[in-house]
C-alpha cells in the first residue's frame, strides 16, 4: 500500500505537519487554515460586490490579507495580485510604527497610501481594520484597492515629484470607535475627480475587512482558540519549511539576468543576480538604471513582491502564500534606483518597469531550471488614464487595463491576452461605453504580434477607441515595449513591439499626458509573448491552424515557418512565398477540419 | 378542452445520468411510487427511457395514464465536457470577434505558468465579425452593412455549420441588429438553428453574454434532437401532455423551451436532485445539510445552509483544473449552486508514468462499463474495487436484474492495478476505493471552503447508486457524524423531477433611482409578466397559480445587487421608504456595512409564478407489497464478507433488505442493507435507525 499512500503525501503539508509535533493535530490545521484562506476569499468577492469602480469590480485591482496580532500575513486570497500581496507583508508592522497597537481601539479603522509604506503608488489607498475578540485585539483584516482617481495630475508617467501625482494619505484613522472621521473623508472628497466613487470604493475596503474579521472570530470560535499567535507562526513555518524544500531541489549556483525596458525618454536596465543557496534564493539588483526624474519610478516594498513572484512561480510552493512563503527569499536593491527610488520621487508608471523585473528573474532562472520559466510576456499591461465629463455631464477618471500575450512556455505556446505577473482585466467594453464619453470600435487578437518559435508566444491585442465627447478628454499614457520588445527563450524569437497612434498616423509618446480632441481615433497595439524554441520546431499542423485562424500572417508563416510549410504543404508555397494575397483570397478561412 | 373520461393516474420522473437512467412513476392519490434503474443508451438515450417506462408500466399500463413527465438530463453538460456539440459559427460586431479569447485576462491559478485556458466553443476561422454597431443607450451608431452580413450568410451555409450564435454589442438594449442577422440567416437557411444573444441573457457584459450564446448554440442541436425524439416517442406510447424538463434552477422547462434555451439545462439531472433533498430538508426540519449524489460517471455536492438551498447565475462548465474556479467555460444562467467531479461507480483507476494510483475522472460508463458488468469493458473501476471488497453483492445488484462478475473485476485489477503496483488484488481494490473517496472528500472540501461553510455541522444525504456505498468514508474524511439515506436513495434525482414545481421566472430590466421610478411603467411590467406566466403555468396544467415579486437593488453607482422582496408591496410612489428598508436590511444581512449618502436604485424587476396543486412533498417509500416486520432480524436476509480497513480486513457483515426494515428498527455496524438500486454500508462502530419515513439515519463514532 506505500505507492498508494504516496497519493495523500501529495499534500505535502499533512505528512510534514505530522512531524511538526504542533500541539494541534494536523487534520484540524489543515481545516483551520483552508478556512482562513476561504474567508479571505469571501472577503474579496465582498471587496468586489459592493465597490462602485470599475478598476475593483470588474478588472479587480485590489488584494485583501489577513494578519496576526503583531502584524505577520498569515493569508492571502487565492486569487489576488501578486505584486500586492508581496508588498502587504509589511503593511500592518509599517503602519504601527504610526499608530501603535496601543493606541488602537475596536472600531478603528486604518488608512494610508503612502508609496514608500504600500505599494508605491498614491492611488493604491490601504484599509487596515484592527480584529478584536472580546477586548483584546487578535489581528488584522487589510485591503489595498486601485482609487480610479486620487488628484493632483491624472495618474500618469510624467510627473517629477510624488507631490503632483496627487492626495497623500498619512496613516491615519478613518474610523475612531465605530465613528467616521468626516474631517479625513471631507478632505478625501474634495481632493479627487470622482468622490462618490473614491468614497464608495473605501466604504467597500472597509466593509470586506469588517466581514474578514467576523468570520474570524466565527472560525476562532469553532476552534476554540483565543489568539491566532499559535496558528500564525505554525502556518507561517509549515509555508517556510515547504518553500526550502523546494529550493533543496534546485542547482545551486549563481545566475544573471536582464531586462530593457523603454525607460521615460531613455532605456531603463533591470539587472538582477540570482544566487541559489541550499534552502535560500537571493536576488540582488545592483546594476539596475538609477531613479529617474519622471513617474517611472518605483519603491522596495513593490519591487521586492514583483522580485519575489517569478520565484514562487519557479518553485510552485506546496502551500498557500503567507509570510512564511517569501521568508527563504531575499532581494536585494540599490537604494536611489528605479527599483528602489527615494523621496519624493514620483512613481505614477511604476508598473511599467516593476512588471518587467519577472523577464529578468526568468531569464536568470532559464539557466538554472529551464523547464521551470517563460519567454518574455507582452508586459507590462497597458494603463492609460482618461479623465473628461461624461455623456450625463458628470466628471469622470479612469484608466483601462489592457493586457498583452503570456510568453511561450517550454512545452506549450504562450496564452493569448492574459494578464502577468498581475492578475487584473475583464473588464466589459459595455459598462466602460455606458459611463464613458467612448465608443471602443475594436479590441481583437493583434496578428503576428506574438513571437515565434516551437511554441509561439500567446497574441498581444489591437484596441481602437474614439472620443465621443463634446468637449476635450485628457489621456495620461502608460505603456511599455515600444522600443524593446518582449525577447524569445532558447531560439524562440521576439514578439512584436508595441504602438499607440493618434487617428492613424501620429505615433503617440508612450509615457506621457495628452489632450485627445473631441472625435479622436486612438489605436494601440499590445505586443505579444516571446517565442520559445526555434521555430522551425514547431509541428507544421500548428503552422496551419495558426494560418486559417488568422493569428498568423502568410507573409509571416513563410518568413519564420519555411522549413516545415515547404514539405508538408507545397501545394501551398507559391502563394505564401509570391503572392499572399491570393492564400488569403483562394483559401477560405475555417476550411479545415473543425477540431 | 375536452377531458378524458378515464382518470390520467401517475407522474413520471426520468434521469438520465452518464451510466444509469432511472425512472419513478408516482400515483398522486396514494403517494407511492414504483421505481425502475437501468443502464443508459449513449447512442439514443431515449432508448432506455422508453425501455424504462415499458418496465414500470408492465404488465397492462399505457403512457395515457401518465399525465406529466418531467425529465432530468446531463446531456448538455455532457456535450460541453465531452466537446461533442455541433460545428458553431459566431457573428459578433466587426471588432469583437475575440471576446471569446480576450475576456477574461485573470489567472486562475496565480503561480502556475503552465495554466491552461478551455479552448473556445468556436474557433476564430469560424468567428466573423460583422459591421454594425449598436451604442450604450439603444442609439444606432452604424446600420447593418447588409453586403458585410449577406457575405457572412454565405460563408455560414457553405461551411456545413450546424448552429450559429449571433452577440452584438449593446444588443440587449435593442435587439434589431441580431434580428436582422437572424432574417437573413433564416431566409438563406431556414432550418439552421440560431441563438441570439438578446434572447438568451440579454445582460450588459459581452464577455458572459457571448460565452453563453455560444454554448447555447453549440449545445442546441444535439439537445433539440434529442428532446423532440423522446417527446415523439412517448406520444407514441400514448402520452398526451408535453415533456417537462428540469433546469438548473430546480424549475421545469417544457420541451420546447427546454430546446431555446438548452444551456439552462446544464445542471438538469443534478438539479432535481437537489430540489428532492430540499424537501427531505423541510420533512426532517434540518437547517444544515450536505447534498452527496454519486453515480456512474459523476459526483455532486451542494449544500442546504441554513434551510436554504444554495443558488448562484454563475456557473462553469467543463472546468480544465478538476476543481479551480475559473478553469471552465463562463455560462450565466440561474442554478442550484451545484460542485461536480469526475468520480462515480465507473471511474477508471490507472498507475501513472511515476507509479502513482490515480482513479478518474475518466468513465467507462454505461458502455463498455466497469470490467464486472460483463459487457466488453476491461477497464478496473470503483464499481469493480466494491464489489471485491464486498460492499457490493454480484447477485443482487438492481435487484438481481443484472448480475456482476467477480472474475471479471479481479482480472481487471489484478492486470491493470496490482501487478503494475507490485501489492494484492485486495490491496489493489481498497487502494482504488480509498484514492476515489480521498478526492471526493478534498473536493468537497474545497465547495465547502470556497463558500465559507464549516461543513462539519452538516448531515451528509447520500443518494445516486453509489452514494451509500461510500458516504460512511466521505463523512468519515470530512469529519461528519451523520449520514441520512432517503427511501429510493438509488434514484432519488428522478424522484426530484416528479416533485419539481412547474415554475417559470421573469425579469424585465428597468433601472431608476426609487425618486425617479415611473410606478405606473412598473405596474405594466408585472401586468404583461403575469399573463404571460399565467398563461404558461395554466398551460402546463397548474390549477392554481402563485406569484412572487422580488426585485435586484443596489446603492447608484455599485454593479452588484441584492434581491428584495416585494411581498405584500402595493407598488407606487408610497413604497418608497418601505422599500429603501427593505433593501438596507437585506444589504446589511449580507455585507454588514451600508454606503452612507448614495440613493438605492432599482435594476430589475422579478417575476416567479410557481403551479399549485401538484405534489411538492416527498412521496413514500416504494413499500413493496412483502410485508414490514418489526424487528430488525426479520429483515436479515444474509451475511457476507465485507472489508473495513480499520478492522484489519473482511468482516462477516450481516445484510438487511431495506424495505423489509420496519419504521423504528435499530442496526448496529458493520452492516448492509440493500435496497433494488443501492447498497448503503454501515462501518463497525456506526449505528443505523429508521425514521417513520422509511429514511436510514446513520451516526458514526466519534472519531
Amino acid at each position: 500500500m506505500k505507492r498508494v499512500m504516496s497519493v495523500r503525501e501529495h499534500h505535502g503539508l499533512r505528512a510534514k505537519q505530522k512531524r511538526s509535533g504542533a500541539s494541534m493535530n494536523p487534520i484540524d490545521l489543515g481545516i483551520l487554515w483552508g478556512r482562513l484562506i476561504s474567508l479571505i476569499d469571501e472577503a474579496t468577492l465582498v471587496l468586489a460586490k459592493t465597490a462602485f469602480s470599475i478598476t475593483v469590480t470588474q478588472v479587480r485591482d485590489f488584494s485583501n490579507a489577513l494578519f496576526d496580532a503583531t502584524g505577520n500575513m498569515i493569508g492571502q486570497p487565492t486569487q489576488g495580485l501578486p505584486a500586492f500581496i508581496g508588498a502587504l507583508s509589511t503593511v500592518v508592522r509599517s503602519a504601527l510604527r504610526y499608530i501603535p497597537a496601543e493606541t488602537i481601539m475596536p472600531g478603528d479603522v486604518l488608512i494610508t497610501n503612502d508609496p514608500w509604506i504600500g505599494t508605491a503608488q498614491l492611488n493604491d489607498i490601504i484599509v487596515i481594520t484592527p480584529i478584536f475578540k472580546r477586548q483584546r485585539l487578535v489581528g488584522y483584516a487589510a485591503s489595498v484597492a486601485h482609487a480610479p482617481d486620487i488628484g493632483g495630475r491624472l495618474l500618469s508617467g510624467d510627473s517629477r515629484e510624488v507631490y503632483e501625482e496627487g492626495l497623500k494619505l498619512p496613516v491615519m484613522k478613518l474610523f475612531e470607535g465605530g465613528r467616521v472621521n468626516d474631517t479625513l473623508v471631507n478632505m478625501i472628497r474634495a481632493n479627487v475627480r470622482v468622490p462618490d466613487i473614491v468614497l464608495g470604493d473605501i466604504i467597500a475596503q472597509v466593509t470586506s475587512d469588517e466581514f474578514a474579521g467576523r468570520r474570524l472570530l466565527e472560525v476562532m470560535a469553532d476552534a476554540g482558540l483565543d489568539c491566532l499567535d499559535e496558528i500564525s507562526s505554525e502556518i507561517r513555518r509549515l509555508s517556510e519549511d515547504g518553500v526550502k524544500r523546494r529550493i533543496a531541489e534546485l542547482p545551486l549556483g549563481t545566475y544573471s539576468g536582464e531586462c530593457t525596458t523603454d525607460g521615460f525618454d531613455e532605456d531603463f536596465l533591470i539587472k538582477v543576480t540570482v544566487t541559489i543557496s541550499k534552502d535560500t534564493i537571493a536576488l540582488d539588483f545592483s546594476g539596475t538604471t538609477p531613479q529617474c526624474p519622471y513617474g517611472v519610478n518605483s519603491t522596495y516594498n513593490y519591487s521586492y513582491a514583483e522580485a519575489v513572484f517569478p520565484v514562487l512561480c519557479m518553485l510552485s510552493p506546496p502551500s498557500p502564500i503567507n509570510e512564511g512563503s517569501l521568508r527563504p527569499i531575499q532581494v536585494s536593491i540599490p537604494e536611489g534606483t528605479v527599483l528602489n527610488a527615494r523621496f519624493p520621487a514620483a512613481l505614477g508608471a511604476r508598473a511599467m518597469v516593476t512588471m518587467c523585473i519577472q523577464s529578468a528573474v526568468f531569464q536568470a532562472l532559464a539557466a538554472a531550471v529551464p523547464q521551470r520559466v517563460l519567454a518574455d510576456s507582452g508586459t507590462p499591461p497597458w494603463l492609460p488614464t482618461f479623465s473628461g465629463v461624461n455623456q450625463f455631464g458628470e466628471r469622470f477618471a479612469e484608466h483601462v487595463v489592457l493586457n498583452g500575450g503570456l510568453g511561450a512556455r517550454p512545452s506549450k505556446d504562450g496564452v493569448s491576452v492574459l494578464s502577468f505577473p498581475m492578475s487584473a482585466g475583464g473588464w466589459e467594453v459595455e459598462t466602460w461605453e455606458s459611463e464613458k464619453p467612448f465608443v471602443i470600435e475594436k479590441k481583437e487578437l493583434w496578428p503576428d504580434s506574438a513571437g515565434s518559435g516551437r511554441w509561439r508566444g500567446g497574441l498581444g491585442q489591437h484596441f481602437r477607441m474614439r472620443v465621443l465627447s463634446d468637449g476635450p478628454v485628457t489621456m495620461a499614457m502608460r505603456g511599455d515595449r515600444g522600443r524593446n520588445p518582449p525577447r524569445g527563450f532558447l531560439g524562440g524569437k521576439a514578439a512584436r513591439h508595441g504602438r499607440a497612434l493618434l487617428n492613424g498616423e501620429t505615433e503617440l509618446h508612450l509615457k506621457r499626458t495628452i489632450t485627445l480632441a473631441p472625435a479622436s481615433v486612438l489605436d494601440l497595439f499590445l505586443p505579444g509573448g516571446g517565442g520559445f524554441f526555434p521555430p522551425h520546431e514547431r509541428d507544421v499542423a500548428l503552422v496551419l491552424r495558426d494560418l486559417e485562424d488568422g493569428v498568423v500572417s502568410p507573409e509571416a508563416a513563410w518568413k519564420d515557418y519555411r522549413v516545415q510549410l515547404e514539405a508538408a504543404r507545397p501545394d501551398l508555397a507559391p502563394d505564401l512565398a509570391a503572392d499572399p494575397q491570393a492564400y488569403r483570397e483562394g483559401r477560405r478561412a475555417g476550411k479545415g477540419d473543425d477540431k | 378542452m375536452q377531458r378524458t373520461k378515464r382518470r390520467s393516474r401517475y407522474h413520471l420522473g426520468v434521469d438520465v445520468g452518464g451510466t444509469f437512467t432511472d425512472l419513478v412513476l408516482y400515483d398522486p392519490s396514494s403517494r407511492k411510487i414504483k421505481t425502475c434503474k437501468l443502464l443508459t443508451t449513449p447512442d439514443d438515450p431515449s432508448d432506455a427511457v422508453i425501455n424504462g417506462i415499458a418496465q414500470l408500466l408492465q404488465p397492462n399500463g399505457h403512457l395515457d395514464e401518465v399525465d406529466l413527465v418531467v425529465h432530468g438530463t446531463t446531456l448538455a453538460a455532457n456535450a460541453l465536457i465531452e466537446r461533442k456539440g455541433a460545428k458553431t459559427a459566431l457573428v459578433t460586431t466587426d471588432g469583437f470577434r475575440d471576446v471569446l479569447e480576450t475576456g477574461s485576462e485573470r489567472r486562475y491559478e496565480l503561480y502556475d505558468l503552465h495554466i491552461d485556458y478551455p479552448s473556445p466553443l468556436v474557433r476564430r476561422a469560424l468567428r466573423f465579425g460583422l459591421h454594425e454597431r449598436i451604442l450604450f443607450d439603444g442609439s444606432i451608431w452604424a446600420p447593418v452593412d447588409r453586403q458585410a452580413l449577406q457575405k457572412i450568410v454565405e460563408k455560414i451555409t457553405g461551411f456545413g455549420i450546424e448552429a450559429v450564435a449571433v452577440c452584438l454589442m449593446h444588443s440587449y438594449m435593442d435587439p434589431a441588429h441580431e434580428q436582422k442577422v437572424l432574417a437573413h440567416l433564416r431566409a438563406r437557411a431556414p432550418e439552421l438553428p440560431v441563438s441570439l444573444s438578446s434572447q438568451i441573457l440579454p445582460e450588459i457584459g459581452e464577455y458572459a453574454r457571448v460565452s453563453t450564446t455560444v454554448a447555447n448554440a453549440y449545445v442546441q442541436p444535439l439537445m433539440r434532437r434529442y428532446l423532440e425524439a423522446l417527446s415523439r416517442r412517448l406520444h407514441e406510447q400514448g402520452y398526451r401532455r408535453t415533456l417537462y424538463v428540469m433546469a438548473s434552477s430546480g424549475g421545469t422547462l417544457t420541451a420546447k423551451v427546454a430546446g431555446d434555451l438548452p444551456i439552462r439545462l446544464l445542471e438538469s439531472g443534478p438539479a432535481a436532485g437537489a430540489h428532492a433533498v430540499s424537501l427531505l430538508a423541510r420533512r426532517l426540519n434540518r437547517q444544515n445539510l450536505l447534498s452527496f449524489d454519486m453515480g456512474g460517471t459523476t459526483a455532486k455536492a451542494c449544500v442546504i445552509r441554513d434551510g436554504v438551498l444554495e443558488r448562484t447565475t454563475e456557473l462553469e462548465a467543463a472546468r480544465l483544473s478538476r476543481f479551480k474556479r475559473g478553469s471552465g467555460l463562463i455560462i450565466r444562467s440561474p442554478s442550484v449552486d451545484i460542485f461536480e467531479i469526475g468520480a462515480g461507480g465507473g471511474s477508471i483507476a490507472t498507475v501513472d508514468a511515476i507509479g502513482l494510483l490515480r482513479v478518474g475522472p475518466e468513465s467507462a460508463g454505461a458502455v463498455p462499463g466497469p470490467a464486472c458488468y460483463g459487457s466488453g469493458g476491461n477497464a478496473p473501476t470503483v464499481t469493480d474495487s466494491n464489489l471485491l471488497l464486498g460492499y457490493l453483492d454480484a447477485e443482487s445488484f438492481l435487484g438481481g436484474t443484472m448480475s456482476l462478475d467477480v472474475d471479471a473485476a479481479s482480472r481487471a485489477i489484478q492486470e491493470r492495478v496490482a501487478a503494475p503496483l507490485g501489492c494484492s488484488l485486495v490491496e489493489a481494490a481498497r487502494g482504488i476505493y480509498d484514492v476515489i473517496n480521498q478526492n471526493m472528500a478534498d473536493a468537497i472540501a474545497i465547495y465547502g471552503a470556497e463558500r465559507g461553510i464549516d461543513l462539519r455541522n452538516f448531515a451528509l444525504v447520500a443518494f445516486g447508486g453509489a452514494g451509500p456505498v461510500h458516504a460512511w468514508q466521505l463523512a468519515k474524511r470530512l469529519r461528519l457524524r451523520e449520514i441520512i439515506v432517503p427511501p429510493a436513495a438509488g434514484l432519488l434525482s428522478a424522484v426530484g423531477c416528479i416533485t419539481a414545481p412547474i415554475s417559470f421566472e421573469f425579469a424585465r430590466s428597468y433601472k431608476r433611482e426609487l425618486e425617479a421610478v415611473d410606478w405606473e411603467h412598473v405596474q405594466a411590467i408585472y401586468k404583461e409578466m403575469e399573463s404571460l406566466t399565467e398563461t404558461l403555468l395554466r398551460e402546463a396544467g397548474a390549477r392554481t397559480v402563485r406569484m412572487a415579486r422580488a426585485c435586484d437593488m443596489r446603492y447608484r453607482g455599485q454593479r452588484y445587487d441584492v434581491t428584495v422582496p416585494l411581498s405584500g408591496l402595493k407598488l407606487s410612489r408610497k413604497v418608497i421608504p418601505q422599500l429603501v428598508r427593505r433593501f438596507k436590511s437585506a444589504y446589511l444581512k449580507r455585507y454588514g456595512r451600508d454606503v452612507p449618502g448614495v440613493p438605492p436604485e432599482v435594476v430589475t424587476w422579478r417575476l416567479t409564478g410557481v403551479a399549485g396543486g401538484l405534489p411538492t412533498t416527498l412521496p413514500k417509500a416504494p413499500s413493496q407489497d412483502r410485508a414490514v416486520v418489526a424487528s430488525a432480524a426479520a429483515a436479515r436476509i444474509g451475511s457476507r464478507g465485507v472489508f473495513f480497513a480499520d478492522a484489519n480486513g473482511f468482516v462477516t457483515a450481516p445484510v438487511y433488505d431495506r424495505y423489509s426494515l420496519a419504521p423504528g428498527a435499530l442496526l448496529r455496524g458493520p452492516a448492509i442493507i440493500v435496497e433494488r438500486e443501492t447498497t448503503i454500508v454501515i462501518p463497525p462502530g456506526g449505528r443505523c435507525h429508521i425514521t417513520p419515513f422509511h429514511d436510514a439515519i446513520i451516526m458514526l463514532e466519534r472519531q
